[in-house]
């Protein structure tokens, strides 16, 4: 074979087999068309604004400021649809800010009160698509579609960050080529916000997407273009594996480029929030403004405790260790990992000890909390003060007390012992 | 920015440097500054959390105040005694690349991009770091809780279990649940944060942008040290801070294993360096670092334990390795059958059962085999933390195997690699921590801590020509790596 025949078959042959691999990382289905044979296509202005300022422009809905919980909501009663046929999402906005997070919602018409809510990638060049065909909710027929716009949650400050932006248009699309490769353009490139898993685990919560991940597309598209350029150029086999780390190598600055815009991107959003603070209206400046009202509550309401030990009970991890971090360097610690902390009781109360323990004069004997220790009861309905009995009670459990706060959903009870 | 956080920034780089020249006495090369910054970074601040128990007392909130003269002074003494040693006894220049042929005018431009391209990426970590309040879980649940409540009450609070707290008549007794954390990062904290003039978590949070600057240079100055070629020195140290898990935790600063991670790698930067040049300056400084790593996180216990480990069988000859391995398994044998306990320092005392370790700092771990495969694939190759590393790096043993068999660097650090990866798999895979690898929490953050090792492993197998790099033979004698 000629050696030109040789290459350009090879070059032929390796990038049949990206576009394969492509294919396969964008969940193809090879059946479909190249362009969608149906498409459902809305204004931006045909959608309501349901919570929010907004008005018309030009057929864009433009959101002028948020609604309540600093949430924007857009519906659209549309007419009934299937969603299997429409799989393909593809949304525009203009001007969106980066410190919004968008989510896209839909109910069915065999169970209208529920309303399904699945996070999107963020616009990055303005539009982005995405493939509902991976939700399993996305089914039957859909009678409404609606935007919500909001601050990252845990990341950014509930009342900052929101600018005017404009829903443009959004479209959804029966299965095709065109629309597989756009919905795995926004998967790899579209840039995601940072959240508390960022230091676990990177990426983007890949239950909701049916691409491949880049990396491993990358490894399989270097493995080819090593292949194809050992056998096009007739290189030795041992040539093989220099030739795969060197693709390998350009892989990862490719990847790198990807990872460095989403840097970019999130650096954006943190200054549109926190660009304008100095460094201690920053150290302020938390995503849990709510946690930090209730700490100063029980805060003053502790002014001149400085040391008194503070219990806290809250229904997860986040309020209850927010809370003790809003409290510090008060002497506040969880409720309940005292309670397994405490030697003769394992897990959860009632707060009676086991026997007596010679070693712990301070407290009366029996005693797991100190009398005189403040208990915080934040967001937990089922703990009540009982005035009658003296007592904060969830179910059989009561603790005698006696209230030193009850607002919203703060509940402040000093313990006063078990005799 | 006050003259006294600019003072806090370079006085433990001026300390550290110091002592870190008098101890090598190093040549005039832009490597060698590469180690005395990198290298003197993050070893003043050892020395700073060091003296700081010492000379602070109570008085937290002036934590700098009380710190930088004596820092200062350390800082002369030992700029002095760099001098004075290195005039009467100077170091040796390293052994230069080996074959380095003159690089061409387009790899020097590519160089000098990719180390822009460097700068640039720590600038924009950097900024991400001053924008943000502390951000991610640990950080204000753990790790910045201490040096929070001290500076803000102006006493270092005595922190201790909840069951011993519980029962505390001392009211400043506090507790949190990782109460035994060793206190360097509380000390590193509140150095920053004293001088800045108070609890501001920007200026804290900027420390964490330092680390990975010193560990880059660091990375740097020893590669280019023991031979490595400028253009894949700077490519692998772009591999190395171009890590998205790695940028993760600067950008997102307050957790510790970004600092475990850099003095793990000055120790295998530095006992790279020791393997291949057989140099005692280096290998001391490889151990220094070593024995800080249980200073930052409980399994820098086990890290350091690997590494001095592994420069012990190196060092032993090949023909009483396989009786020390025999004598080393029937001791596991009679402590597993004896039910004997032995102290770790740093973890408590272990005692071995069958399918069963106890230890004291982490617990009972029931060993029996956990399906997590899946989970741990998909945290390496999947997700965007690694970008190809774990692609690349199995290619490049592949394609460098021979390496590993002639060059004592890269034997060392693929003993090191191996070792921990084989920890990391028993961990993952026989013990509890199976939940992390699944949850996508601590999995990811145990590999960043060794992924030095594989960066030293890559610049050995990819430097030099392997009959150059062959030790010397009063060394092969004795270092030999088959």
């Amino acid at each position: 074979m000629k050696p030109r025949l040789r290459i350009g078959l090879s070059v032929a042959f390796a990038a049949a087999g990206a576009a394969i691999v492509i294919a396969f990382a964008a969940g193809l289905a090879w059946n479909s068309p190249w362009q969608p044979a149906q498409r459902l296509d809305w204004d931006g202005a045909a959608f309501l604004s349901v919570s929010g300022a907004a008005l018309e422009d030009a057929g864009r809905l433009r959101v002028e400021g948020p609604g309540a919980d600093a949430t924007a909501v857009q519906s659209l009663a549309t007419a009934p649809f299937e969603a299997r046929a429409h799989p393909l999402l593809r949304y525009r906005f203009d001007g969106l800010p980066p410190a919004l997070a968008v989510s896209f919602a839909f109910r069915r018409a065999d169970a209208p009160d529920r309303l399904h809510v699945v996070e999107l990638p963020w616009p990055g060049g303005g539009s982005g698509s995405f493939d509902l065909g991976a939700i399993p909710d996305w089914r039957g027929t859909i009678e409404e579609i609606g935007f919500a716009e909001f601050p990252t949650p845990q990341v950014m400050p509930p009342d900052a960050g929101f600018a005017p932006f404009a829903l443009v248009d959004v479209q959804l699309w029966s299965p095709s080529w065109r629309g597989s490769l756009a919905a795995l353009g926004s998967a790899w490139l579209d840039p995601w916000p940072w959240t508390t898993r960022s230091v676990h685990a990177l990426g983007r919560d890949g239950a909701h997407f049916r691409q491949w991940p880049p990396t491993l597309t990358f490894a399989l598209l270097a493995a080819l273009a090593a292949a194809g350029w050992v056998v096009a150029l007739r290189r030795p086999p041992r040539r093989l594996l220099p030739a795969l780390a060197a693709a390998l190598a350009i892989g990862w600055g490719l990847l790198d480029l990807v990872w460095a815009g989403g840097l970019r991107w999130r650096a954006t959003a943190a200054r549109a929030v926190y660009g304008e603070l100095d460094l201690a209206q920053r150290t302020a400046a938390v995503p849990d403004r709510d946690l930090v009202e209730v700490a100063q509550q029980v805060a003053w309401l502790l002014r001149n405790e400085p040391d008194v030990p503070i219990l806290i009970h809250a229904r997860s991890g986040y309020p209850l260790y927010r809370l003790i971090w809003h409290l510090l360097p008060r002497n506040a610690f969880a409720l309940s990992q005292a309670m397994e902390a405490a030697p003769a009781i394992q897990a959860g109360l009632p707060l009676f000890a086991d026997g007596l323990d010679p070693e712990r004069p301070p407290m009366l004997q029996g005693e797991v909390l100190k009398p005189g220790s403040v208990l915080v009861f934040f967001n937990m309905p089922q703990w009540q003060f009982d005035a009658a009995r003296g007592v904060v009670a969830a179910g059989d459990v009561a603790l005698p007390g006696e209230q030193l706060l009850a607002r919203d959903r703060l509940l402040v009870v000093r313990y006063r012992g078990l005799r | 920015m006050s003259l006294a956080y600019l003072g806090a920034w370079l006085l433990p780089v001026w300390a550290g440097a110091a002592l870190v020249a008098a101890w090598l006495r190093p040549p005039r090369t832009a490597a060698a500054l590469a180690v005395l910054l990198g290298y003197g970074h993050l070893l003043g601040l050892v020395l700073v959390a060091a003296l700081a128990p010492f000379v602070v007392g109570d008085a937290v909130g002036r934590t700098f105040d009380r710190v930088a003269p004596w820092l200062a002074g350390i800082a002369i003494v030992a700029s002095a005694l760099a001098l004075v040693l290195r005039r009467r006894w100077p170091g040796e220049r390293g052994i230069g690349p080996v074959a380095e042929a003159a690089m061409p005018r387009w790899l020097w431009v590519l160089v000098a991009l990719v180390v822009f391209a460097m700068v640039w990426r720590v600038w924009v970590l950097a900024g991400e770091a001053l924008l943000r309040p502390t951000f991610p879980w640990d950080a204000w649940a753990a790790w910045q809780v201490k040096p929070k409540a001290w500076i803000l009450a102006d006493r270092a609070l005595p922190f201790v279990a909840p069951a011993d707290w519980l029962p505390a008549t001392d009211p400043q007794v506090r507790t949190l649940p990782s109460w035994r954390y060793p206190d360097f990062l509380t000390w590193l904290q509140l150095w920053y944060a004293s001088a800045a003039g108070g609890w501001i978590e920007p200026a804290v949070n900027l420390a964490w942008s330092g680390a990975l600057a010193a560990l880059a240079l660091a990375a740097y100055g020893q590669w280019r040290w023991f031979g490595v070629p400028i253009w894949l020195a700077v490519a692998l140290d772009w591999g190395l801070i171009s890590l998205p898990l790695v940028e993760a935790h600067v950008a997102l600063a307050g957790y510790a294993d970004l600092w475990l991670m850099a003095i793990f790698g000055l120790a295998v930067f530095a006992g790279g360096c020791w393997a291949r040049t057989r140099r005692h300056a280096h290998g001391l400084l490889a151990l220094a670092a070593a024995l800080c790593l249980p200073l930052v996180k409980l399994e820098g216990a086990v890290w350091a334990g690997v590494l001095i480990a592994v420069s012990a069988w190196c060092c032993v000859p090949a023909r009483t390795r396989w009786g020390l391995a025999a004598l080393a398994a029937a001791l596991v044998v009679l402590l597993a059958v004896s039910g004997w306990t032995v102290p770790v320092p740093g973890l408590g005392e272990l005692r071995l059962g069958w399918g069963r370790i106890e230890l004291g700092a982490v617990g009972t771990l029931d060993l029996y085999w956990r399906p997590v495969g899946e989970a741990v694939v998909a945290a390496l190759f999947h997700l965007p933390n690694w970008h190809l590393l774990w692609y690349l790096l199995p290619v490049l043993i592949a394609w460098r195997w021979r390496r590993i068999g002639l060059d004592p660097a890269a034997a060392w650090a693929a003993r090191v690699l191996g070792v921990c990866l084989s920890l990391l798999f028993v961990l993952f895979f026989f013990t509890d921590a199976s939940s992390w690898a699944v949850d996508y929490t601590s999995a990811n953050r145990l590999f960043m801590q060794i992924v030095p090792a594989a960066f030293a492993l890559a610049a050995a197998l990819g430097s030099g020509s392997a009959a150059a790099l062959r030790p010397e033979p009063a060394a092969a004698r004795v270092f030999q790596p088959r």
